[in-house]
């Protein structure tokens, strides 16, 4: 365990979701940036973020767009989705996505997926 | 006759000798010779009329001798010779004339000359001056002077010696001379008449010379003294008046007559006059002036006689009046006929003033001088009103201002010229008003050419003139009339010649009216003859022709030439005009152009054709019915596909409607056709149905028919037409649309619950997804070392927080199926029960099942949600239809009918029925492969909510029925 936290950040436009996921992220040890929307996180920049967490159905750009829009910019940066819409989960699990969660998520399981993904990034770089 | 004969001029008489002669000798008959004797005769005088006789007789005597000597044919000439001669002597007996008779008319003629040379032209001319009395003689020349001076003849008595010296009484009349129109008395004088001379004539010797001359001119005298004495009457004065020269003096007072006083003659004076005549020849006597007087003087027969008296006084050398002589003239007869002649023109004049004209007169130079009553009463005017100051005439008064010039000029050009004056003008009348006259005047002229006077009259014409101008305003409307009528109007004489063609004809046929040399019948026959068609006619002539020798109206359609050359179809007609006899006077025809109007119905039967081409090849079934929908009218196609004919389904007891019914319609749409046709005929509305139609070949065939009513002008139905087109091809395209249609409907429905409970998911997910994050935070924080006590109850608390939140979308999703009642009216449930089955009509139709629907009587409206109770029976219906599916034919009944304070509508389809009737109702339950099991759910919500129930049940001969009730008075939900 390095004395360096990893950065989160959150995007979901349900702050009960958002506080949520700042707890249990916390409670995992990492340091938690929450946005209510995508437009506020890229005013903030993604500078120093080590990895995004955004909710898929959002006013705005909605959580794929700014995955896009975030892989263009930090290729390296690892992006979850997650999205109360199963049928949309469906779709994206059948092409064996791993970064995808449908609400309810299980907790340990994201925390898992997070973990692994920042130690794959840690290891490429 | 003699007279005549004496008249005739002596050739003739030579003629007549000559005439008689050549008879004699050329006749051999003596009688040839009487008309010459007769001549001779007439002719003869003195020796030779002796010789006339001699000669007769010689030859009579002869004749007579020769007769009695000699026998045979001289006996016979000489007996007619000597006939011949007797007649001769005869006619010369009777022509000849009686000398004595010759004597006596010439005495007559001399009678009445006046102033015969001898002074006795009274006197016969037989009787010689010196056969009278030489006493008497005297008073017969007074008696003819005063008969011719005074007009009233004498009748006088003198004596006349006979041959034997001896004197008798005789009587002589002497006459004035002229005739005298009134009735006079002669005055007689007798010898034995008493009159008187004086004894001295003392001073007035020269006034009695003075009237014995003026007796011996005038016949009557007399002389006084220079007091009034007399000293001389005429005799036959004194006769006349029987009055002796002592009667006339007689003082009969004290006074003298100079002095005032009365005497004898005065008793000889008419009472009237004598104070009068007394008192001028008083005057007279005093001042010397001549007396000159008119007074009735009383004659001995007792009348009284108008005499005019004058007396002039004579004088010695020193001028002193010695006496007076002088004469009274009986001017009786002058007087009397002065008063004649006053009645005469008195009677004249009424008779001017009664005759009922207005008559007036004026002076050769213009002055009126008369008017009649009649004109002063009907005009108003006076003499004084029709004279200027001057005297003149003025007419100012008389006629309108309008006419003053005219009136003037044409009275001053007859004054001048002496023209007969003739004007009509309007005239005043007493009334004030104005009234057409006319005046016409005549100058009466003297001998010698000379207008004397102008005899006026004026005649009142202004009836005349008003009827006049009344008739001449009717005849010009009537012309006008004639003109403008948009027609051609003309006359014919009985033979059929044009007399006359009105203003439109002659301006049509372009005729010009200027040519004199043609008549105006020749002209107008010739343009007549121009103007028709070659083409038409002969015939044309040929019936006017007939029309003309039987009497009978003409009427043709024949082509005009205009005037611009362009024939016009015409209409022409003509009847004849008969008098009382019924013959005919002439014909009055009228050509009517009906070239526009020929055109016209050419075009329309053109339309006509090409509509009737258009209805019969329009691929499209067509048809008329009456108003009460009995079939008029099938199009040839419409005939062809039945296979039969208006009237061959006729049938005893029913209508031709019925029977055409239910010969084409398919038994299944029979009812509904009937009901909507039925509706449609009784109030008119439009029909417009999609049912099947027999064709001849006994299939049925979907047909869509529309029927709409044709109107008049008031608003009535005359007609119905119809039209079928033939949509099998499209109805069997439209059942395999709407199978894909419902598939996608219902794949719709499932993608709208899908995405209901989606969104359901969404909102419940979105809490829980907190929760289970929170939850897994908070073991962490319990689990970490130390463990995080102070984060694990923060989080507990949110983990509270939004599992209540879930709680409420849950609740949220729940209230979406629970209507208010803000939606609900009073609405009859019959109206909502046949909406939703014509709605699902169609679909009913298309799995070849029918749908029956049934409303109890007495429904009471409802108060209910029209919208949600549609869902609800669209919903059982749909499911009914859908259960019978397998067996593809069926009836779904559906009833509604009072129960208690309930409303109880069934739908009862004959499907399979329900394996477990209750469980039908439990969400997310369905028997149908492709159900999502909400609909019969929601529907016991909706019925639940009005306050009813919903149920199912099996029907005993199988099926299901779905059962619903609604309370008569609806309950909201919040107060249950």
């Amino acid at each position: 365990m390095t004395k360096h936290k990893s950065v989160v950040a959150v995007v979901d436009d349900d702050p009960r979701l958002l506080e949520s996921l700042e707890e249990l992220l916390e409670s995992a040890g990492y340091a938690v940036r929450s946005f209510s929307s995508a437009a506020a996180l890229t005013r903030a920049g993604l500078s120093g973020l080590d990895l995004l967490i955004t909710d898929v159905g959002m006013p705005g750009l909605n959580g794929f767009e700014l995955r896009d829009l975030v892989n263009q910019e930090r290729p390296d940066l690892p992006v979850f989705l997650i999205t109360g819409r199963h049928e949309i989960a469906e779709q994206i699990r059948a092409r064996a996505v791993e970064s995808f969660f449908c609400k309810p998520f299980d907790g340990q399981a994201l925390l898992a997926a997070i973990a692994r993904a920042l130690t794959q990034q840690g290891r490429g770089r | 006759m003699i007279a005549a004969l004496h008249r005739t001029p002596p050739f003739l008489v030579s003629l007549t000798l000559a005439i008689g002669l050549l008879a004699y000798w050329l006749a051999g008959s003596t009688i040839g010779i009487l008309a010459p004797l007769g001549a001779l005769f007439l002719y003869a005088r003195g020796y030779l009329l002796r010789s006339l006789w001699g000669g007769l007789l010689a030859a009579f005597a002869g004749a007579t001798v020769t007769a009695v000597l000699y026998p045979g044919a001289v006996r016979e000439a000489a007996l007619s010779v000597g006939a011949s001669v007797a007649v001769a002597a005869c006619m010369g007996a009777l022509i000849v004339r009686d000398p004595s008779r010759r004597g006596a008319r010439d005495a007559a003629a001399q009678r009445q000359a006046p102033g015969h040379p001898g002074g006795l032209g009274a006197i016969p001319d037989d009787v010689a001056e010196g056969a009278i009395h030489p006493d008497d003689r005297a008073a017969i020349a007074q008696a003819a002077a005063y008969a011719f001076w005074t007009g009233v003849p004498q009748v006088t008595s003198y004596r006349l010696r006979l041959p034997d010296g001896r004197y008798r009484w005789t009587e002589l009349r002497a006459e004035p001379g002229y005739g005298v129109s009134v009735d006079v008395d002669a005055m007689v004088s007798r010898p034995d008449d008493r009159w008187t001379v004086t004894e001295s004539l003392g001073e007035t010797v020269q006034a009695v010379q003075a009237a014995k001359v003026i007796e011996s001119l005038h016949g009557k005298a007399w002389a006084f003294d220079a007091t009034g004495k007399f000293t001389y009457v005429t005799p036959a004065a004194q006769i006349a008046i029987d009055m002796a020269l002592e009667d006339l003096n007689r003082r009969l007072g004290e006074r003298e007559f100079i002095d005032g006083g009365e005497v004898g003659w005065m008793r000889g004076v008419h009472p009237d006059d004598v104070d009068g005549a007394a008192a001028t020849l008083r005057h007279c006597l005093k001042t010397g002036e001549p007396w000159n007087i008119e007074y009735r003087m009383l004659r001995a027969t007792g009348h009284y006689v108008w005499h005019r008296i004058s007396a002039r006084p004579t004088r010695d050398g020193e001028g002193r009046i010695t006496g007076w002589f002088g004469t009274s003239i009986d001017i009786d007869v002058y007087k009397k006929t002065e008063a004649a002649l006053r009645e005469r023109e008195k009677h004249l004049e009424q008779l001017i003033d009664t005759v009922p004209a207005m008559i007036w007169s004026m002076s050769s130079e213009g002055r009126p001088i008369y008017l009649n009553r009649r004109i002063m009463e009907v005009t108003g005017a006076t003499l004084d009103t029709v004279k200027a100051s001057d005297g003149s005439l003025s007419l100012k008064k008389m006629i309108h201002p309008n006419f003053w010039e005219l009136a003037e000029q044409t009275f001053t050009r007859s004054v001048v010229t002496g023209a007969p004056y003739n004007i009509k003008y309007l005239q005043h009348r007493a009334g004030g008003t104005y009234r057409w006259t006319q005046t016409r005047a005549e100058p009466l002229r003297d001998e010698a050419g000379k207008i004397i006077r102008w005899y006026g009259v004026s005649v009142d014409i202004h009836d005349l003139i008003t009827t006049q101008t009344e008739l001449n305003l009717r005849k010009q409307e009537l012309t006008r009339l004639i003109d403008l009528v948009p027609s051609f109007l003309w006359r014919l004489t009985p033979t059929g010649a044009p007399n006359f063609f009105n203003r439109r004809f002659i301006d049509f046929l372009g005729i010009d009216e200027g040519g004199l040399e043609q008549s105006q019948t020749e002209r107008y026959a010739a343009a007549l003859k121009e103007a028709i068609h070659p083409d038409d006619a002969s015939r044309v002539w040929a019936e006017l022709k007939r029309c003309l020798s039987s009497g009978r109206p003409y009427a043709m359609r024949y082509r005009l030439r205009r005037h611009d050359g362009v024939y016009r179809w015409m209409d022409g007609r003509a009847e004849p005009l008969l008098d009382d006899d019924g013959s005919i006077i002439q014909w009055h025809g009228l050509s009517h152009d009906i070239d526009d109007q020929l055109r016209v119905e050419d075009a329309l039967r053109e339309s006509e054709r090409s509509l009737r081409q258009l209805v019969e090849t329009l691929p499209a079934l067509i048809y008329c019915a009456a108003p009460n929908g009995e079939p008029i009218y099938r199009s040839e196609k419409l005939g062809e596909f039945l296979g039969f004919g208006l009237g061959d389904k006729d049938a005893e007891g029913q209508t031709r409607l019925a029977g055409t019914l239910e010969a084409i319609i398919h038994p299944d749409d029979l009812p509904n056709v009937k009901e909507k046709y039925g509706r449609s005929l009784a109030t008119g509305t439009s029909y417009a149905m999609k049912h099947r139609l027999r064709r001849a070949d006994g299939e049925f065939r979907w047909v869509e028919t529309r029927t709409a009513a044709m109107r008049n002008a008031e608003g009535e139905i005359v007609q119905w037409n119809g039209i079928s087109f033939e949509i099998e091809d499209q109805v069997r395209a439209q059942e395999a649309l709407t199978l894909t249609q419902e598939r996608l409907a219902r794949a719709a429905q499932a993608a709208s619950l899908a995405e209901l409970s989606a969104s359901i998911a969404h909102e419940v997910n979105q809490p829980l997804a907190a929760v289970v994050a929170n939850s897994h935070a908070c073991q962490r924080w319990l689990t970490s070392d130390p463990p995080n006590l102070e984060r694990a109850q923060r989080t507990i608390e949110r983990i509270i927080r939004d599992a209540n939140s879930a709680a409420d979308v849950v609740g949220r999703v729940r209230a979406l199926f629970r209507q208010t009642d803000q939606a609900r009216n009073l609405c009859p449930l019959d109206a909502i029960l046949h909406e939703a089955r014509d709605l699902m009509m169609e679909e009913a139709a298309r799995r070849r099942m029918r749908i029956e629907v049934e409303v109890g009587a007495g429904l009471p409206s409802l108060e209910l949600d029209r919208i949600q109770i549609q869902q609800v029976l669209v919903n059982l219906i749909r499911n009914g239809l859908e259960a019978m599916e397998p067996a593809r034919r069926g009836v779904l009944r559906v009833r509604t009918l009072r129960a208690g304070d309930f409303v109880r509508t069934e739908v009862r389809d004959t499907g399979m029925g329900l394996g477990a009737p209750d469980k039908v109702f439990e969400a997310f339950f369905s028997t149908k492969p492709n159900g999502m099991g909400m609909g019969l759910a929601i529907s016991r919500t909706i019925i639940e909510t009005h306050g009813g129930r919903l149920w199912a049940e099996n029907n005993q001969d199988g099926g299901a029925a779905f059962i619903f009730t609604l309370p008569v008075e609806a309950k909201s939900d919040h107060d249950r």
